[in-house]
């Protein structure tokens, strides 16, 4: 499938958490800690910017919603609960933040201001995010590929949302200990043309972030969203690209959902429709009848079924515009996003769900739809029913003017699901507990001498340590390389280190251990312990295997300690080995030496060095050769 | 800070103003956004331009990296907000009325700024509450004045009091006062003395966050303030505030009971050596705590708004200086309430003579000015009889002042002295329960509650 498509522009956008305390209050960036307490709040609805009301704010606002705030104070103090304003912004986040900035050659505003990006889903306690701009680009910002130079345009230090545990339509729970969290927010100038450009982009990018040493590694630690846009479309951010390989189906199934869009617009024309006002009636009394079991729940529940008439849609609410997504999917987003239903039913998919092509007609003249007419039908309470088909509507109504900009989910399979309407600058304002921050020269001088080393300049680095030339290209590459780093600062041979952290920490994951729970220095404090102890170092996979099951770090290594076995025993068998193959000792003398290290490496599998079985089998072989 | 000269001259250079639309180039880039004034004590660099860039982003770039700045387009408005609806009368509904006094909850944000202002008027702050309309029918909103309570003197609070008055013989069926948080206490405690013959609820409310974010406390407090208001049963002034961290669950404190006693969270108002009154749900149910109230009745209320300005409140602690009391006497106050230490304890056998309270004290009862004194522990009941210090002090003339908080105390005394009573009924009557600031008993229950 080609990607390459003349008409696309693709934007990158990327969240990075830094590995710094809290941004606007002292406590630890660390997560996991059992929450303690629980505080329940709403959220309000805000007035914005300029007095006009911000369309993703009027949306969260138009759910009720109680929320609720899980917390341990270890991680968590007044700040994060919005009962304290906050502290001066964290300095060191702020230098990272300005080192980065540095590093893709922007440029740092002279007084950065703090503002409050409205955020009303509950993310954030206050009902905004903290958010700064450190830097634009200029003509220098730019990063170079194979497909040509791609501009940066903006970096911010902003807080962390809070984690979200739990959601439904009447509550959501969250817990505090990653709120506040700093991350930077770093974004291109959309001169992406392709996907296979995108992925060279997020792959340079993430490295360079890496390599800062600065920045946290694991699950969740970086996000990346996508903006496309379409010559004759519209501009969508997608959310959530957690796979690089996936964004090759994204933009295509972008290009591919907008051009259906637009295909739908001029049929739309075609057959003059108008703008449609709203209007819709309860069908539950005709649906009595019907033997759908979908149906029958739904009244047995209690709901009512109500239709929205959409005359001059017939046959066009079936068309597909992504794979497994129709244009009736679409409204299903908007309806559920808006009214909190589960769902739509729209009359292409009819006769179907148990329903009758006789229920179908018993509907359409019940309600007098003219043949033309397509209908959607929700099955709920009358406020919900009248918010979601009041959204379907609405979207029915921009499929005429062709595609709306929105903010989009990226699905598992590529496309892409309606999240909420793309926010408007009206969402920011400044924040007032904080004052202007103005930044210093001097420090912009002495950080452009502590600039991260380039790719090259680490592999480089890394070779003079005696690692090959393939596996420092793979270091380079990894989450890991300040482990590496740290490791052989320590006096580790720099062989065994990156052996598992290339070799054996991956071949784990393969076969399914969760090798992604071991924290950082817990793999650290692991590693050193097998140098310092001179453990087998074959018995370190053993040991990554107990710790990502949770086991502390110096339980494993008294484990794998009492299994190692003493020298006296080690001898005592090779002696035994080399009087039993005495024969291929004469043989081949001293070249006896590779096959007997297999065979008496194989009676000790992890429980003995290598290095200390080579040293006595040579002995016990020179002296069986005497 | 204000712009710099040299920013300023670059303004009139290019004809801009504040507001406008510029283009600034810089860094060899061109910005495009609005230029907007310097907050006037910010701290900031005086030298550096600040626009609203187009992303939402406010920025500031130093005149010296600015090639050229020119205008684009129109001037756009700084501030707009939503037009506000004129409030809707609902007949069948009780009647009550808002007064505004400024404060974090009456205040709202220059958006694009970020200065805070005082100027949201009663109908804005309503309509940003629309659960109101099913709880009470609207008859006045005013606002009475615009300041943060830090900057209320006396005198508003007569201007309070009066204003109270005048709507509740126009029949309204309760008031609430919006008010800063700071010095809310002491608002309350001066309408506790004040309106005598209150007839129906007074309370005042406030917030501890400001009102432009979606996590305010402001809604969630003026609905419950609104409900004890239109349905608690007892005619007596309050305030009503979160009870807890959460949004679930207000408490009602008598007005001369309550204590702001955290900076910044949202249920920072406690009240002091008594149980709140009253609880209120977040479904608007009351559950009442103290019921030996005054109940709602047809009196007429009058306000006894008088106010000795020469009324102090001092605190002493180790090494305090007794000239404070020596100077408050030669300016003639009449009235001084001395927030002791422990039991209402003041330094009187202090090593260094000079640090004795004792003769200043004596000097003051000598000139029949009135020494009272409360205790900085906030909580128990001050005691004379227990230690030396105590009885001494007693000995030369203070008077200790039981339960009563020192706020209450202060408030309490300017407005009997503002009666020109003697000072042997000042005496008396600073011991005489008037609206509930002194209790027979201690509630086991009322610490740290």
């Amino acid at each position: 499938m080609s990607t390459k498509e003349p008409e696309v522009k693709i934007g990158f956008e990327w969240h990075q958490r830094l590995k710094t305390h809290k941004l606007f209050c002292d406590c630890p960036s660390m997560l996991g800690l059992k929450p303690e307490s629980r505080v329940m709040r709403h959220i309000r609805l805000s007035y914005s910017e300029l007095g006009e009301q911000d369309p993703a704010a009027i949306l969260e606002a138009q759910r009720a919603r109680k929320f609720y705030y899980d917390f341990n104070s270890m991680n968590s103090c007044l700040v994060e609960l919005d009962e304290a304003p906050p502290h001066e912004i964290n300095e060191e986040a702020l230098r990272i933040a300005f080192k980065i900035a540095l590093m893709f050659r922007m440029q740092v505003l002279d007084e950065i201001r703090v503002m409050r990006k409205v955020v009303l889903d509950g993310s954030n306690t206050t009902g905004f995010q903290r958010t700064a701009l450190v830097a634009i680009g200029t003509k220098e910002s730019f990063l170079e590929t194979k497909e040509g130079n791609v501009r940066f345009k903006t970096l911010c230090l902003e807080e962390e949302s809070a984690f979200i545990e739990e959601t439904d339509k009447e509550e959501a729970t969250y817990r505090l200990d990653r709120l506040g969290i700093p991350l930077i927010e770093l974004a291109t100038e959309p001169d992406i043309h392709s996907a296979k450009q995108a992925i060279e982009v997020a792959e340079k990018v993430g490295l360079m972030l890496r390599l800062t040493g600065d920045v946290q590694r694991g699950l969740g630690s970086i996000r990346q969203d996508l903006n496309i846009s379409i010559a004759g479309g519209s501009r969508q951010e997608i959310k959530g690209v957690q796979e690089l390989e996936l964004i090759p189906n994204i933009v295509y199934y972008e290009i591919e959902r907008q051009r259906n869009l637009i295909k739908i617009r001029d049929e739309l024309n075609l057959r003059k429709v108008k703008k449609i006002e709203f209007n819709y009636f309860e069908v539950t009394n005709a649906l009595k009848k019907s033997n759908s079991k979908l149906v029958k729940e739904a009244i047995a529940r209690g709901e009512n079924a109500y239709l929205l008439p959409l005359p001059g849609l017939e046959g066009l609410l079936g068309m597909q515009i992504q794979p497994k997504r129709r244009f009736g999917t679409e409204l299903a987003d908007y309806a559920r996003v808006w009214g909190g239903v589960r769902g739509i039913i729209h009359s292409d998919e009819l006769p179907g769900y148990g329903i009758t092509a006789e229920d179908v007609s018993l509907i359409r003249n019940e309600n007098n739809l003219s043949k033309d007419s397509a209908f959607v039908i929700v099955f709920s309470d009358i406020k919900k029913a009248e918010l979601a088909l009041r959204a379907v509507l609405n979207r029915v109504n921009m499929a005429l003017e062709g595609v709306p900009t929105e903010t989009r989910k990226a699905n598992p399979d590529g496309t892409t699901s309606y999240l909420r309407p793309l926010p408007g600058a009206a969402r920011m304002y400044p924040e007032t507990d904080l004052l202007p921050i103005v930044v210093n020269k001097s420090t912009i001088e002495e950080l452009k001498m502590q600039l991260p080393p380039t790719p090259e300049e680490v592999m480089k680095q890394i070779m003079e340590y005696g690692v090959s030339e393939q596996m420092a290209r793979q270091l380079v590459r990894s989450p890991d390389l300040q482990t590496f780093y740290k490791l052989v600062k320590e006096n580790v041979d720099p062989v065994f280190v990156s052996s598992v952290l290339l070799n054996t920490i991956p071949s784990l994951r393969r076969n399914g251990i969760k090798v992604d729970e071991i924290s950082e220095s817990d793999l650290q404090t692991l590693i050193l312990a097998f140098s310092r102890e001179k453990l087998p170092k074959e018995a370190i996979e053993e040991a990554l295997m107990l710790l990502s099951e949770g086991e502390e770090v110096s339980s494993v290594v008294n484990k794998i300690k009492n299994k190692v076995i003493g020298e006296e025993e080690v001898r005592k068998t090779i002696q035994q080995v080399v009087l039993e193959k005495k024969e291929l000792i004469n043989q081949r003398g001293k070249d006896a030496i590779k096959p007997l290290m297999g065979l008496v490496m194989e009676r000790f599998r992890g429980k003995v060095q290598g290095s200390l079985v080579y040293e006595l089998l040579k002995e016990e072989i020179e002296k069986v050769m005497k | 800070m204000p712009y710099s000269k040299r920013v300023q001259e670059l303004f009139t250079k290019n004809g801009i103003s504040v507001g406008d639309m510029v283009e600034v180039e810089a860094y060899g880039e061109r910005l495009l956004g609005v230029l907007l004034p310097r907050e006037e004590i910010d701290f900031g660099d005086q030298d550096a331009i600040v626009i609203k860039l187009k992303n939402g982003y406010n920025v500031g770039i130093n005149v010296s990296n600015i090639s050229s700045i020119r205008k684009t387009e129109t001037h756009i408005e700084l501030e707009k907000f939503p037009k506000i609806t004129e409030i809707k009368q609902k007949p069948e509904l009780p009647k009550i009325s808002f007064i505004s006094t400024g404060g974090t909850i009456s205040s709202r944000i220059d958006y694009l700024t970020g200065g805070v202002a005082m100027l949201f008027s009663p109908e804005e702050i309503l309509n940003g509450v629309p659960e109101l309309q099913s709880i009470a029918n609207i008859r006045k909103a005013e606002r009475l004045f615009s300041l943060a309570s830090e900057d209320l003197t006396p005198n508003e609070w007569k201007q309070i009091a009066r204003k109270v008055v005048e709507f509740l013989r126009e029949g309204d069926e309760g008031v609430v006062i919006l008010h800063g948080t700071d010095t809310m206490h002491f608002t309350a405690a001066a309408l506790s003395f004040m309106i005598r013959g209150l007839n129906v609820p007074v309370v005042l409310t406030g917030a501890q966050r400001s009102v432009d974010r979606g996590s305010r406390d402001s809604d969630f407090n003026i609905i419950s303030s609104a409900i004890v208001a239109t349905k608690f049963p007892y005619a007596v002034v309050s305030i009503v505030f979160h009870s807890s961290m959460n949004d679930d669950e207000a408490i009602v404190i008598r007005g001369t009971r309550a204590r702001k006693m955290h900076t910044s969270r949202r249920d920072a108002f406690r009240p002091i050596n008594e149980l709140p009154i009253a609880k209120v749900s977040k479904d608007g149910d009351i559950s009442v705590l103290i019921h030996n109230l005054k109940l709602r009745s047809k009196d007429t209320p009058w306000a006894d708004d008088v106010f000795e300005e020469k009324t102090a409140l001092i605190k002493t602690y180790p090494g305090s200086n007794p000239e404070i009391l020596d100077f408050l006497i030669d300016k003639g106050y009449k009235g001084i309430v001395l927030e002791g230490t422990g039991l209402g304890h003041v330094p009187t056998q202090t090593l260094d003579q000079r640090n004795s309270w004792l003769n200043a004290i004596k000097r003051a009862t000598d000139q029949s000015i009135f020494v009272g004194i409360t205790s900085q522990c906030i909580y128990g009941r001050v005691d004379p009889y227990v230690y030396r210090n105590a009885r001494l002090a007693l000995k030369y003339g203070a008077t200790y002042l039981s339960d009563m908080t020192s706020e209450t105390a202060y408030v309490k005394l300017g407005w009997l002295l503002g009666h020109s009573f003697d000072i042997e009924d000042i005496k008396k009557l600073m011991l005489f329960n008037f609206a509930g600031e002194i209790s027979d008993g201690d509630d086991p229950r009322a610490y740290l509650y």
